[in-house]
């Protein structure tokens, strides 16, 4: 059985709202609900600026909107945070040093959060 | 990424004269989608399409039915059941039916009618509230929008049990 989250939750958060995918896009400045329909069906990325306004629209944070690619995004991340960690410890110590292995320490233990 | 099961989803299908009425339940408490889908032609194929569809679309391996066994009257409902019944057998699925009984044993608390298992639906998932069809009087047949509150409690009858 999948228990990967969804890529997507826009349209769950859009069902909540009752607002339809013509509305939301009319909100957005769109021409028609197609791009939605496409956003939510993870069919296309949608720009920076249509996240932000799903996020306004929906009342979410990103990370909620975007579970799924959030974790798919981390995790792809992982080994060259890991790679850059091997070789900064490499490195001669310096305050820089340390505080980017802190950097790198933290990003390694958590799961996207910082959105 | 570490899957558990918070995202663990689970599809419910209630079919009705013109289609089905479904819910997508992640984790047992979220509702990720809902909703009554028409499907326009008489054939068994584009019905089973459709419940396919929402199947790959979620991500689910795991159906639920209504346990219609000891319903001894063959209407379209039963029929679309067992060809649901056959499909997920065909595509290994994880298949959980639920009795009539269990939903209202689930749901004793709220009543026993749909129309009160419905609000008591609505008001744990306000969502739904708006679709909330009127009350049924004894002339009305049964509004569409029902099947989608049979759905839910089918789900969540199952995250119950």
């Amino acid at each position: 059985m999948t228990h990967e989250p969804l890529r997507t939750y826009l349209r769950t958060f859009r069902r909540r709202t009752c607002l339809s995918q013509d509305e939301v896009a009319f909100l957005l400045g769109s021409m028609c609900g197609t791009s939605v329909s496409r956003h939510e069906r993870g069919h296309r990325v949608p720009v920076l600026g249509a996240v932000l306004g799903y996020a306004i629209i929906f009342g979410a944070n990103i990370s909620e909107l975007y579970e799924g690619m959030l974790g798919d995004v981390h995790e792809a991340m992982q080994p060259r945070v890991r790679g850059l960690l091997r070789s900064l410890e490499r490195q001669a110590k310096s305050g820089v040093r340390d505080r980017k292995i802190a950097v790198l320490k933290k990003l390694l233990s958590q799961k996207g959060k910082a959105i | 990424m570490k899957h558990n099961a918070k995202h663990m989803r689970i599809v419910a299908v209630d079919p009705c004269l013109k289609g089905f009425g479904f819910a997508v339940l992640e984790g047992g408490t979220r509702l990720v989608d809902w909703g009554v889908a028409r499907v326009w032609g008489t054939g068994e194929k584009e019905f089973v399409a459709r419940v396919e569809d929402l199947l790959l679309r979620y991500r689910s391996k795991c159906l639920v039915l209504e346990d219609l066994d000891n319903v001894r009257r063959v209407s379209r409902k039963t029929r679309r059941v067992r060809v649901l019944e056959e499909y997920g057998k065909r595509s290994r699925l994880q298949l959980l039916r639920v009795s009539r009984a269990s939903v209202r044993a689930a749901f004793q608390d709220a009543g026993v009618t749909k129309r009160e298992i419905a609000l008591a639906i609505s008001n744990l998932f306000p969502e739904l509230e708006p679709h909330l069809p009127p009350e049924r009087k004894p002339w009305m047949s049964e509004d569409e929008r029902m099947n989608v509150f049979d759905a839910v409690a089918l789900a969540l009858t199952t995250g119950a049990s």
